[in-house]
């Protein structure tokens, strides 16, 4: 005597098939995880799974051990001077005004052009004011202070790693440049 | 006997992703808690993003279906206000109306493009909402499949979406603790020392907090423990609300302490989306009283 209702057998296997796909994903994910990370993205499948399916973590070691800074200078009018870390000061007024979040996402697009300069093979000047990541850079500079009589920039990035042993920081300069911004080529025509 | 638990337990799993739509109401909030949030976040973004698109180069794709997938990218690129605008537009339609397949998918389509147009400006958030949204298309409901039979596939992808959302967020915190767990930095609570002298994320609201090693092993291992227990405690029954409440304290560190709102305010959303519909009403009656 059969007491599923007609057209029941079809819905236990689709049911059995969506545990099948639930618990394959699970495996999927956890081998991600746990192989070796090189061996991992070496396949296009295996590390677009990791990228899209397991994101994180966020907060790794690398992360929370230093800060990137920029240090900027514009010489105009014969003279030096120092605007200093356009970044610092936003994080600064964003402790003042929290709901101020757009503050914190101003900083992100430097950082992120910073660390894209950083990872540039090339360090040759010449060939580093010419890349599109710098050309970016100086463009938000000059953009973001507004300036258009500036005869030179000067652009110093450090990192700043805190040492809790001594309890102290060492500064790592990354790069050094002192460059007239007209002879940048714009990041966009 | 073996072959009768075998049955139940065949019948248990057949029931649990085609009997009906678990927790609709959830899953519903739950969207339109996404949405919400993509819309306050594009509010947030748009002079910004409108601003660095001036110097910045959008991914500009040459195959067919890279120009399909990234056509509000290219647009943006042309005339960001426009993009913004209309994005805006179909969020509010998406938070009002029905869970429409079709919007569900247009929701997805924004998220990504958002996500890639702001790539410069994201940490995170970006891609954990762009998969959110992908598992919210197949909680779809409308049109709704009347066919005899059929009915049951859309209760199953609905169902698959649920539990791949679930365990879209399970895994964040999973990848998270592990990787936490074998940092010497972190079991050792030195990660928090570190983190008190990030000179852009820690905001010392809470003073003396990050001050002492004692107090850093603490948290560190705090820490460790929520986001590897939340991977199994999340799942039962009993221990599944008092988990989710210290989610929300976790959060409300990250987003007062290390400064990055927008995450902590997506993940403790995302928290929403492992509710029952009874939760709500029982929500409501206390509310009541």
């Amino acid at each position: 005597m059969n007491n599923h209702p007609p057209g029941s057998s079809i819905k236990e296997k689709l049911g059995i098939a969506a545990c099948v796909l639930i618990l394959v994903h699970i495996l999927i994910c956890l081998l991600v995880i746990v192989f070796p990370q090189r061996m991992v993205h070496s396949n296009v499948f295996t590390s677009t799974y990791r990228s899209l399916m397991v994101v994180g973590p966020f907060f790794y070691e690398s992360r929370i051990k230093s800060s990137s800074h920029l240090q900027v200078k514009f010489y105009s009018n014969g003279k030096w001077a120092s605007i200093g870390e356009t970044r610092m000061e936003s994080f600064r007024e964003y402790k003042r005004m929290p709901w101020r979040y757009d503050l914190l996402i101003r900083n992100d697009f430097e950082e992120y052009v910073l660390h894209q300069i950083k990872s540039l093979k090339n360090k040759d000047f010449d060939s580093v004011k010419k890349s599109k990541p710098f050309r970016e850079l100086n463009q938000f500079i000059i953009g973001q202070h507004n300036q258009s009589a500036i005869d030179s920039v000067s652009l110093q990035h450090y990192i700043k790693v805190y040492l809790p042993e001594s309890q102290s920081f060492r500064y790592d300069t990354i790069f050094a440049y002192t460059y007239s911004p007209h002879e940048i080529a714009p990041a966009k025509r | 006997m073996r072959s009768l638990l075998l049955n139940v337990n065949s019948l248990k799993i057949a029931n649990y992703f085609t009997d009906d739509f678990r927790q609709p109401r959830t899953a519903r909030i739950f969207f339109q808690g996404l949405v919400l949030y993509t819309f306050v976040k594009i509010l947030f973004l748009w002079k910004i993003s409108a601003a660095m698109v001036q110097y910045h180069n959008l991914p500009s794709p040459g195959s067919l279906f890279g120009k399909i997938l990234l056509l509000p990218t290219i647009l943006a690129e042309r005339n960001i206000d426009g993009f913004y605008a209309a994005a805006l537009v179909i969020l509010a339609l998406a938070f009002v109306l029905k869970p429409y397949y079709i919007i569900r998918l247009l929701f997805a389509y924004i998220t990504f493009n958002l996500y890639v147009i702001n790539l410069p400006l994201s940490n995170g958030s970006g891609i954990v909402l762009f998969m959110l949204s992908i598992w919210c298309i197949l909680m779809g409901r409308y049109p709704s499949i009347t066919i005899k039979g059929y009915d049951d596939v859309q209760k199953m992808i609905f169902n698959l979406g649920l539990v791949l959302c679930q365990l879209q967020i399970v895994n964040v915190y999973l990848v998270s603790g592990l990787d936490k767990l074998l940092s010497r930095t972190w079991r050792s609570g030195e990660a928090f020392a570190y983190v008190r002298h990030l000179d852009y994320y820690y905001n010392p609201v809470l003073p003396n907090v990050l001050d002492g090693s004692t107090w850093n092993l603490i948290l560190s291992w705090c820490t460790i423990l929520f986001e590897l227990l939340f991977v199994v405690f999340v799942w039962s029954k009993r221990t599944r609300l008092p988990i989710l409440a210290i989610g929300v304290v976790f959060n409300l560190f990250i987003w007062i302490v290390l400064s990055i709102p927008d995450f902590a305010l997506l993940m403790t959303l995302s928290f929403v989306i492992f509710l029952r519909d009874d939760d709500f009403k029982k929500l409501k009656k206390r509310i009541r009283l």
